[in-house]
């Protein structure tokens, strides 16, 4: 796991209020039912704060899985 | 495509659906019926240019509402606009819409403050700015004690310790009213002295702006019977107060008088209590407010404290100055006309 793995799956943790939550590029609204908005915006704040990003309304809607918001996150540079 | 945008009025059907659909209640709840919600929306307001009303549109769909509810802050070195919202509404389905369009808002005006709100709200709003300001406090006063307990649904071995409670407390609160207020009704606040409005000099609080054209377009809600009063001392005019009416509860949606003295102000809640038990109907009266100086008049005019709700506040740009020291009433969100059950 690199180290931006590390960091963004430590948002999820807190998102989701779950210490033992391991990150996968799969996860999505559809197989998490704890996915909700709230997690949601949590989620993508949560990575605002630790990347030093700002989402545009649609990146926000549209990332709706692991896979698509590390494709977001990648567009702005932090995914290398 | 994800969109933000004033509403039209030609959307209000559309915006009736979703806010119906979200909030989970049906036609008959008065709160989003046309009339309410275009009068929320499109009733000219002279602190906003345009509609109120804003929507997020995602694949051309409503996928978040809100309305604004202007408000402007008189901090006594400067005027400073605002806004709360209400209505904020969000699909599921469309994971952080909501949001998005709340900070769209929070973009419109210099602060923005938020009355309450839920539990998820409490929660983000600390995220992006929002700081956890004073609290606005409800109290209640019992008009009419054997009325009020008639119409109280359920019973319990308490409900007569309240009544005995009610009547002595109606008794202490005939003594110790004075008479040097009266409120006389007005059809509206055309042409009222600007002496009457709130004015941060007198009390040394911040306070919310009002005007004749202000408080006349909060008369015309048409979610509750409004009443609009001047509080005066003999002849002269020392304020107002604007009262709305909910089946047999009055509420005082908003109350200002030119005096940093918590026993005038006393006099004045105590004014506006006497205004609202001229109507048979009426055997509750409930007033809330932020600030020190209002409640301590509350608490002396004989009201009762029910709950308190916190008051977020964000002012990136320092407008407000630190300042905590708000008197907010009904009037900054949808407490004066709002019914949970539709009205």
């Amino acid at each position: 796991m690199t180290l931006i793995d590390q960091r963004l799956q430590q948002i999820f943790r807190e998102a989701f209020e779950n210490d033992k939550l391991t990150l996968a590029d799969s996860m999505s609204p559809e197989t998490m039912p704890q996915w909700d908005s709230l997690a949601h915006v949590k989620m993508m704040m949560g990575c605002e704060e630790e990347f030093g990003v700002r989402f545009t309304i649609e990146e926000t809607v549209e990332s709706t899985s692991v896979a698509k918001l590390k494709a977001v996150l990648a567009a702005k540079g932090v995914w290398r | 495509m994800a969109l933000i945008s004033p509403v039209a009025e030609s959307e209000l059907g559309d915006v009736m659906r979703f806010l119906r659909t979200v909030f989970g209640v049906g036609e008959s709840h008065r709160m989003f019926q046309a009339d309410v919600l275009r009068w929320k929306c499109f009733a000219p307001h002279p602190f906003w240019e345009g509609s109120r009303g804003y929507a997020l549109r995602y694949r051309g769909e409503i996928a978040a509402f809100g309305c604004v509810v202007p408000c402007r802050f008189l901090t006594g070195s400067g005027t400073v606009a605002s806004c709360n919202v209400i209505d904020w509404a969000a699909s599921k389905s469309v994971p952080g819409a909501g949001i998005m369009l709340y900070r769209h808002i929070q973009g419109l005006t210099g602060a923005m403050i938020n009355i309450g709100g839920t539990e998820d709200a409490r929660q983000v709003l600390p995220r992006i700015g929002f700081h956890a300001g004073v609290e606005i406090h409800h109290y209640t006063r019992v008009l009419r004690p054997w009325r009020h307990f008639q119409a109280a649904g359920r019973k319990g071995w308490k409900s007569p310790l309240r009544l005995a409670r009610d009547y002595r407390e109606l008794v202490r609160a005939a003594h110790e009213a004075g008479q040097a207020l009266t409120a006389r009704r007005v059809d509206r606040f055309d042409g009222a002295a600007a002496g009457v409005f709130p004015d941060p000099a007198v009390t040394q609080q911040v306070v919310c702006a009002r005007t004749p054209e202000s408080l006349n377009y909060f008369l015309a809600c048409p979610a509750a019977q409004m009443d609009a009063y001047l509080l005066e001392r003999g002849q002269t005019p020392a304020g107002y107060s604007l009262l709305s009416r909910l089946g047999r509860q009055c509420r005082i949606a908003d109350l200002w008088i030119r005096s940093a003295d918590p026993r005038e102000w006393a006099e004045a809640y105590a004014a506006a209590a006497s205004a609202a038990r001229a109507d048979p109907h009426i055997t509750e009266i409930a007033v809330a407010a932020s600030s020190p100086l209002q409640i301590t008049a509350i608490q002396k005019a004989g009201y009762r404290r029910t709950h308190s709700e916190p008051v977020f506040v964000s002012d990136p740009g320092s407008l407000l100055g630190g300042r905590n020291d708000f008197a907010v009433s009904l009037l900054e969100n949808d407490g004066f006309y709002w019914s949970g059950n539709g009205g």
